[in-house]
């Protein structure tokens, strides 16, 4: 397997068909077009086409005033708005010179958890329905929702959050949050638990995803692969260690590694990260300092000065960075995302070569890469 | 001509001597047709109803109060209205037959079904459309035609869809055919007849699923991938093949294959039934307290397509290469293995 | 338990026919009468079987509206335009499982006259211990024999999927 091998070169043989997978395929969380030359139920050659829901979203943003900008980063991804808006957040205070406050900075630890923690359950759910398990995303789903609920006591919305501001977050938590969210996230624990146990236990579940999919490590650091499918494979490369933001040094939580880097591990991965996530949550509410949520005089139109940043975030599916030149204006000059998405998207093609026709829905949600991130 | 008349002299006969009673027969196959039917739509209510409460859904509650009792007359009313299309790739004739066969196939299934036997002034009466002494190999036979419904639906729809799910049947039924037959010996071997109404009558005392657990384990698994449901849906496994043979069917046609798909979902629940749970013979040893034996077929077959569900509810779904390994490399040597058991019980009870 | 009902089971499968009913209900007839009996239902089945899709679809005919649009006919492909013929020479990857099961299939066919033959052997001769009754001897030498075929070729690994 060469991760060169990403696209089909030569029209099909008499005995193969191509197969288009997409851009309206169920596996797809969104559309994209996977071209695959198979020969009986085995593929030959994989191509992925990206783009059908481009949207232009960089050059948009160029476009717009720095605050009318922080809402269309939740479109991004919907499934880690949280994380977009504080990348952007965290630039555009570099650029301005403040830092949030103190209570700030743990409320946006807390509310990126939690968007990992939710987007790891549809991740999972997901990727059980591909392997044709309805009832786990089902349960997933109905997991979800207690932790979408915490989000939306927070934040007042359920998908896209909007929550962080430029030196602070939009709201406050509301009283009686931290016996709620102990309450949610013990009785989520417990399911996770469960659910761990039932995924490595079953066995039709251990024959579809073991050994399946393998992303060696080599394939996966050439790729620029991040998030759980590089843990998966090995690498223990997690940004809220290695170059720990907002409060994430005061915490203490495991980056999870598992050393097969096939299907099996990349879901293991999420798994156990929503655990780490949990016990994160639990030390933010202990070690929440009380004082303002958000910077006490701001100035009306957002100016910084003429620079240039890059900032990233360890969101749930990766390495999300945004880089933004300022040329003194109300308006970035120019601005430029790395989603960890495309990345993952990129390496999908390589590793369905050789693979089965029913191990493609399997394998690709396994990355669980979002559309709208890679087409952004 | 020479059947044209034997048929005449038939009807003559039947006509006149009444205690041949055609219109019992008739009654009695409308009736069949009619249970079946029933019994195939409550499949469908039981499977949306029990399916959700396993993953903690409703299922349905609109129509017909509470419980969504109408639910599927609404389905068929809007099956009825919906424009039935055939695309120009597709073979017309395979494409149209599919859903015939597979259809044709089930009732022939039904005809052969016991529901119970009766006895009127000293003499056997089995409550079924058409007793054969072979019916068990007969209900083998017929329910392969199906597998070329599949295969004809998969290669007519002119789909690439539709042309995996057609070969990927065929790799199943090359799988679990030998299993599934292996098991109906075994059974037939300690009832020492191939007629249905002698290997339940053998079962008065004990179930066969007793004698051989093994047996019906083996023909348990293998009933689900003849019958096409999780973990052996690969046919239709909707996140690799759409909806696998039946992408391009649509509508009433669609609704029709969907409906011999339950047919024989529910025949193959009252085989099971039949051939391992005794039947319409009561609990063993306590007996049937007094409850005629067609309320224990149905209760027992209705457990049966409830544990069809559950397992639907509770497994994900195995590949294709690894369910033919399955079949051929688990099921049938321990079909074998089953049976030797069952031949040496057999002669013993002998 | 009642041990065998029928009184021809010295008639072997191919005769299976004419084996005589022994239900009452058409006790007294001959052979072809007994034949009908057993197989117009059957036959009225499949026409019912055959009649009621084609009456359903005639319905269907009436209730449902028709459309000219070509694009309705095309084949569905995810949305995408359909490269290529979906009739190909297909890559059978399971053709040694599929010879294979030809072979078990005509031993299935063996075994099913065998079932009601085989008791019959050990009671009408009165064997005492029934491993030495021919019909129970005879099949299970075909069965190792067959076996042993399944073995070498799983040992040599053929029964597996070919990529």
């Amino acid at each position: 397997m060469t991760h060169e091998a990403t696209q089909i070169t030569s029209p099909p043989k008499s005995s193969e068909i191509l197969l288009h997978l997409g851009p309206q395929h169920p596996l797809q969380p969104g559309p994209f077009l996977l071209d695959l030359k198979i020969e009986g139920e085995t593929i030959r050659e994989a191509e992925l086409k990206i783009g059908y829901i481009h949207k232009g979203m960089e050059k948009v943003f160029e476009d717009r005033t720095y605050i009318q900008i922080l809402p269309l980063t939740d479109r991004i991804c919907y499934l880690a708005s949280n994380s977009n808006n504080d990348v952007y957040c965290r630039g555009i205070e570099e650029l301005l010179g403040i830092e949030p406050t103190e209570r700030a900075k743990y409320l946006r630890v807390l509310t990126n958890e939690l968007c990992r923690i939710q987007s790891h359950l549809l991740g999972i759910g997901e990727y059980t329905t591909d392997v044709g398990f309805l009832t786990m995303f089902i349960y997933m789903v109905r997991e979800r929702e207690g932790v979408v609920s915490l989000l939306e006591a927070i934040t007042g919305s359920r998908l896209n959050h909007n929550y962080a501001r430029f030196g602070g977050v939009a709201h406050d938590l509301p009283p009686g949050y931290k016996e709620m969210a102990l309450k949610t996230l013990g009785e989520l624990k417990k399911l996770v638990k469960s659910h761990d146990e039932m995924l490595s236990s079953d066995s039709i579940y251990l024959r579809r995803t073991k050994g399946v999919g393998v992303l060696t490590t080599k394939v996966a650091s050439e790729l620029g692969v991040a998030g759980p499918p590089l843990r998966a494979s090995g690498v223990n490369y997690d940004l809220r260690r290695i170059e720990p933001y907002l409060v994430y040094d005061e915490l203490d939580f495991n980056v999870i590694t598992q050393t097969d880097g096939d299907v099996f591990s990349r879901v293991k991965v999420r798994l156990l990260e929503i655990l780490e996530s949990i016990y994160i949550i639990e030390q933010c509410l202990d070690q929440m300092p009380s004082g303002p949520y958000k910077q006490d005089v701001m100035p009306y139109i957002t100016r910084p000065k003429p620079g240039e940043v890059y900032s990233r975030i360890e969101d749930p599916r990766g390495e999300m960075g945004m880089y933004i030149i300022s040329d003194g204006s109300d308006k970035p000059y120019r601005f430029r995302i790395r989603g960890p998405a495309f990345a993952t998207a990129q390496a999908l093609p390589p590793l369905l070569i050789g693979t089965y026709v029913a191990d493609v829905a399997a394998i690709a949600a396994s990355m669980d890469s979002c559309t709208s991130e890679v087409d952004r | 001509m020479g059947l044209f008349i034997t048929i005449m002299d038939y009807l003559v006969i039947f006509f006149s001597t009444w205690e041949f009673a055609p219109w019992v027969r008739g009654i009695l196959g409308g009736l069949v047709i009619g249970a079946v039917f029933g019994g195939a739509l409550v499949m469908v209510y039981l499977e949306r109803k029990f399916l959700g409460d396993i993953q903690s859904r409703i299922g349905p509650n609109r129509v017909g109060g509470r419980f969504g009792v109408l639910q599927l007359i609404a389905d068929a009313i809007k099956l009825f209205t919906k424009e039935d299309i055939i695309p120009a790739k597709a073979d017309k004739w395979l494409f149209i037959g599919a859903p015939i066969v597979a259809l044709t196939s089930g009732f022939l299934m039904v005809a052969v079904i016991p529901f119970d036997l009766l006895m009127i002034k000293g003499s056997e009466y089995a409550v079924a459309v058409s007793r054969m002494d072979i019916s068990i190999l007969y209900l083998e036979a017929v329910s392969g035609l199906s597998i070329f419904a599949i295969f004809m639906a998969g290669w007519g729809s002119g789909s690439k869809y539709s042309l995996l799910a057609g070969f990927r049947n065929v790799a199943k039924m090359i799988g679990y055919e030998v299993p599934l037959g292996i098991a109906i010996i075994s059974v037939a071997v300690m009832a020492h007849s191939l007629d249905i109404v002698e290997i339940v009558k053998a079962q008065s005392t004990w179930w066969f699923i007793i004698a051989q657990p093994l047996g019906f384990v083996v023909f348990f698994i293998a009933l689900l991938a003849d019958v096409g449901r999780i973990p052996f849906d690969q046919t239709e496994a909707e996140e690799e093949l759409i909806a696998g043979w039946a992408t391009e069917y649509s509508g009433m046609r669609w609704g029709l294959a969907f409906f011999a798909e339950y047919l024989h979902a529910v025949v193959g629940s009252f085989i099971i039934t039949l051939i391992f749970l005794g039947g319409w013979n009561g609990l063993p040893l306590i007996g049937n307290l007094y409850i005629p034996g067609i309320f224990w077929l149905i209760a027992k077959t209705i457990m049966v397509i409830m544990l069809f569900i559950w397992v639907r509810g509770a497994l994900p779904r195995y590949r294709i290469d690894q369910v033919i390994d399955i079949g051929w490399k688990v099921l049938i040597p321990l079909a074998l293995l089953n049976l030797v058991w069952s031949t040496i019980i057999g002669l013993m009870w002998a | 338990m009642v041990l065998f009902s029928h009184n021809a089971i010295e008639n072997d499968f191919i005769t299976f026919l004419y084996i005589e009913y022994n239900s009452t209900l058409i006790g007294h007839l001959g052979d072809d009468m007994e034949i009908i009996d057993t197989f117009i239902p059957v036959a009225i089945f499949l026409l019912f079987g055959l009649a009621i899709p084609l009456v359903i679809m005639f319905l269907v005919k009436q209730l449902s509206p028709r459309s000219k649009s070509p694009v309705k006919f095309t084949t569905y492909e995810s949305g995408s335009v359909p490269t290529g013929s979906s009739k190909i020479m297909f890559n059978v990857e399971y053709y040694a499982y599929a010879i294979l099961f030809v072979l078990f299939d005509v031993e299935l066919l063996f075994l099913y006259p065998w079932v009601t033959v085989y008791v019959n052997d050990v009671v009408l001769n009165n064997v005492e211990n029934f491993t030495t009754s021919f019909s129970v001897f005879a099949m299970a030498l075909f069965m190792v024999v067959v076996l042993l075929g399944l073995l070498y070729e799983w040992k040599k690994g053929v029964l597996q999927w070919v990529k």
